[in-house]
């Protein structure tokens, strides 16, 4: 049982960890939060649920739908809420975003209807048991997606031109529009990048929780951002490392408590941390 | 910025006032009595004073709250338990109610208030939803998702407020007090040194002002009236459940006040005004609701940041510092260690 | 001595901002700090009103030490000042913004401000007054209900000396006052200080005008990349070698 919970844990940390990651994305290049980004997680989740039903049951279809789904959005919402107003105080972006947030909400809604969509399973079989534990496919999956995709990130940030541009505007935003290097493609592209991250969790985390709906994104986009301050939001290991834990703690913790207080148990820890080490676990010291 | 609401302190408003207070005593005459038409006027007194309470944080001392539809969820918990468990009148359950949501405001707000505002946002929001989770799963004394029903109605000399016009009259009352305190608060030594911290903190502390207490301040006085706003609602809808104070109210009690402009005394009465009409005047509207709000909020906060009636674009720049600002971390104290150090 | 500092020191990484700077400022003079761009000298006044703590050091103030009180607590103590980059409440108008600078001086709170007691009006009525003296004494009464945001440079810089005279200090610290204003506002501006002076009040000034200080100051101390150089009168710091080089030596073009 005890293992069980621990590898359910995990599997979903993994979700964490990836909303967490572009949670960080964002806050690193321009100390911003998009609180979207639950929306673009759920946005994901239809245009897969979308392509599944519609179009093909080719599971890397759904998922690259959902990919460019994010990027898209993620695209605009940087346009309208960030590139527009630059120069402005940027918690009018935060709550231009939180103004997004509940556009996409409930035009989802409405577009979709209000009642949950099932998603068809994928790859639920049993690839192992390990002690009465099972782990599924799915599971082995969404691990094996995430660790890639992290992979990718570090590739992209540290061996290519384009993660160094982001790297250095990251590090000094005026230097590097001094530099000559395209501070704008640069923030949009990253913003894009972490849209899309979260679309690409959406259309998984759907067929692993099988259920889409108009609701859906918002409280894993609190435990994304709890994740991320959690390991500390200036680093992407510390994101990844904040949503394994996350996830782990998240599920034993349903062992001591109700399963009502799930939620409780995350937003506790974001309080925590925000109020005693908003450098999370893995940041760095410096002063939020 | 030309209206005469704008204007800081001087200009007499009293004539102004004094219509406005005549024409809301006038409603129910107007509306010729539709219960109806009267229970949206009774809301929107209610919304008024939730917005206007809501300024105190973000217009008037310039921070940030999503958890301000959790307070007003405190405030109406409280009143109604107290008054369904122990058989208390209205007149002693508000009070406490008020008071005790003052006390978890200032809680929060000294545990919180030194954060900077986008972890303010999320400290806020989570406190939301720790309260909305708690009311849920506290089933002995909430009644967890079954919500508390019939929430016994005020009575005053003895005599029960049943017509949704008496009720109206309550409301109102009510909510012209409120307006008037926070008129007051704002036009005195206390509200200067809000807004002397909104307008900057360190000039504010050079100038004796404890930024830090007086924050905490209008977060306690704007936890307590929305505590109150949370007693008179319940007894007047007598029915109160969890989903009613979520993400969404906050979210609606902000986008009144950034709407209708914040930092002065009319906008959040305007804001609240329009979005309590917008879904009722525009019925087929009416499951667009949120999305309109969204694009509301997004639309004003590009194109007329200030509100339609706000004393200063809450989110424009401090003077002088237009580029590059978005990129400052917080507080200004680092911005002069930049500036000190160069 | 009213005001004394010694071995004040303030890092910011690897950079000494301050560096064990002594200073003793004399009652009801005029004391001029100059130095060179980025000298330190910013810092050393965001040190004193406790706006950046220093990290080691003693300012003692009228035989108190007070490095370690917050800065409301320092304007408390009576030292007020102005800032370089002025920092009025944009959204204010002119006359508020002064009565906010008397803050220290009055009790009245949120039962006061809803009950408009006496006491309340009294202190609003005081408050109001002096505010109106000071505003008129800078030459800024018909503009006092403008937002102080739509006034030009040089009257910022006059409210901001009009908004730190409020708190009645007992020490003024001018930041660069005389930034940004003309030969007239800055003539104007030379007579105002030495008005302060006749009326009590002790000033320590940060300023790069070298005509203002010449004329003002009644000893002037030099700083170069945080360390103390010179002091002594305008003479005395003209013919200083060390300052002659700091201004025009090669290391600075």
């Amino acid at each position: 049982m005890f293992l069980q919970q621990l590898i359910n844990g995990i599997a979903q940390g993994s979700l964490f960890a990836l909303i967490a990651i572009s949670f960080s994305l964002v806050w690193g290049l321009l100390r911003m939060v998009n609180f979207a980004m639950g929306e673009l997680y759920m946005l994901g989740a239809y245009a897969g649920w979308l392509v599944v039903m519609h179009v093909t049951p080719n599971l890397g279809v759904a998922l690259f739908a959902g990919f460019m789904v994010g990027w898209i959005v993620g695209w605009l919402i940087e346009k309208v809420a960030f590139k527009a107003m630059r120069g402005v105080p940027h918690i009018a972006s935060l709550v231009c975003t939180i103004g997004f947030s509940f556009f996409l909400k409930e035009t989802a809604s409405t577009l979709f209807g209000a009642e949950t969509k099932s998603m068809p399973s994928y790859y639920s079989q049993t690839a192992f048991t390990i002690a009465e534990a099972n782990i599924s496919w799915l599971q082995v999956l969404m691990v094996a997606v995430a660790i890639i995709m992290m992979v990718l990130l570090q590739l992209l940030f540290y061996r290519t031109k384009v993660g160094l541009a982001v790297r250095a505007v990251a590090l000094d935003y005026r230097t590097a529009s001094l530099m000559g290097m395209k501070v704008d493609r640069v923030t949009s592209l990253a913003f894009s990048l972490s849209g899309a991250l979260v679309g690409f969790v959406g259309v998984l985390a759907a067929i692993y929780y099988n259920a889409v709906n108009a609701g859906m994104g918002f409280v894993p986009a609190i435990k994304g951002f709890t994740a991320a301050v959690f390991g500390g939001i200036t680093s992407i290991p510390g994101a990844i490392l904040g949503g394994y834990l996350l996830g782990a703690i998240e599920n034993l913790s349903v062992k001591f408590m109700s399963s009502g207080y799930r939620d409780f148990v995350s937003f506790l820890i974001l309080i925590i941390f925000l109020l005693f080490r908003p450098n999370g676990i893995l940041g760095k010291k410096t002063k939020l | 910025m030309n209206t005469f609401m704008a204007m800081p302190l001087k200009r007499n408003q009293t004539p102004f006032w004094i219509g406005a207070v005549v024409l809301v005593l006038a409603v129910p005459g107007l509306l010729g009595g539709s219960d109806y038409l009267i229970q949206i006027a009774t809301m929107m007194a209610l919304y008024v004073v939730l917005a206007s309470s809501l300024n105190l944080i973000i217009g008037f001392t310039g921070m940030y709250s999503l958890g301000h539809g959790a307070f007003y969820g405190i405030g109406a918990y409280t009143s109604a338990i107290l008054a369904i468990n122990l058989d208390w009148t209205f007149w002693v359950t508000m009070p406490i109610a008020g008071i005790l949501t003052a006390l978890v405001g200032a809680f929060l707000g000294l545990a919180t208030l030194r954060l900077r505002q986008t972890f303010l946002v999320f400290g806020t929001l989570a406190f939301g939803e720790i309260v909305r989770i708690l009311i849920m799963n506290w089933p002995s004394l909430t009644r967890g998702p079954m919500g508390i029903p019939g929430i016994p109605p005020p009575s005053i000399l003895g005599f029960e407020l049943v017509s949704s016009t008496q009720y109206y009259y309550l409301i109102l009352v009510f909510a012209i007090l409120m307006v008037f305190l926070i008129f007051r608060l704002y036009h005195s030594r206390v509200g200067r040194a809000w807004v002397a911290i909104r307008e900057d903190e360190i000039a504010a502390s050079s100038m004796g002002i404890s930024v830090f207490g007086y924050k905490v301040l209008a977060f306690t006085i704007a936890c307590l009236i929305a505590g109150l706003a949370g007693a008179f609602y319940a007894h007047f809808i007598t029915f109160i459940s969890a989903d009613q104070f979520g993400m969404n109210e906050s979210f609606l009690i902000l986008t009144m006040v950034a709407l209708g402009g914040t930092g002065s005394i009319i906008g959040p009465i305007i804001g609240a005004l329009i979005l309590i009409i917008i879904p009722e005047a525009f019925r087929f509207l009416a499951e667009y609701r949120m999305v309109l709000y969204g694009a509301l909020l997004i639309l004003v906060i590009v194109v007329k940041p200030e509100g339609l009636a706000g004393v200063k674009g809450l989110f424009a720049p401090a003077s002088g510092a237009r580029r590059f600002s978005f990129l400052r971390s917080g507080f200004s104290a680092e911005c002069e260690k930049v500036e000190g150090a160069k | 001595m009213i005001l004394e500092i010694t071995k004040l020191e303030k890092k910011f990484g690897g950079l000494t901002a301050v560096n064990a700077v002594d200073l003793s400022v004399k009652e009801e003079t005029i004391h001029a700090v100059i130095g060179p761009n980025g000298a330190g000298k910013t810092t050393f006044f965001n040190n004193i009103t406790s706006i950046i703590p220093a990290d080691s050091g003693r300012i003692i103030w009228k035989g108190e030490r007070i490095e370690r009180l917050s800065p409301q607590a320092i304007s408390a103590k009576g030292i007020a000042r102005t800032f370089q980059n002025i920092r009025l409440f944009a959204y204010m108008s002119v006359l508020d913004n002064v009565i906010t600078g008397t803050h220290n001086h009055y009790k009245s709170f949120v039962w006061g401000a809803i009950s408009r007691n006496a006491r309340y009006r009294r202190e609003e009525k005081e408050s109001r007054e002096l505010a109106m003296e000071l505003i008129e004494k800078v030459g800024l009464a018909d503009k006092r209900h403008e937002y102080a945001r739509n006034l030009p440079y040089g009257e910022q810089r006059k409210l901001e000396i009009a908004r730190a005279l409020a708190s009645k200090p007992k020490l003024l610290l001018l930041d660069e006052p005389a930034a940004g204003m003309n030969n007239a506002e800055t003539e104007e501006l030379d007579q105002f200080i030495r008005a302060l002076r006749e009326d009590g009040l002790t000033v320590l000034i940060i300023e790069h005008d070298v005509r203002l200080i010449m004329s003002i100051a009644d000893r002037i101390t030099v700083l170069d990349y945080g360390v103390k150089i010179a002091e002594g009168n305008a003479v005395e710091v003209q013919n200083d070698d060390r300052v002659i080089e700091a201004y025009l030596g090669k290391r600075r073009a």
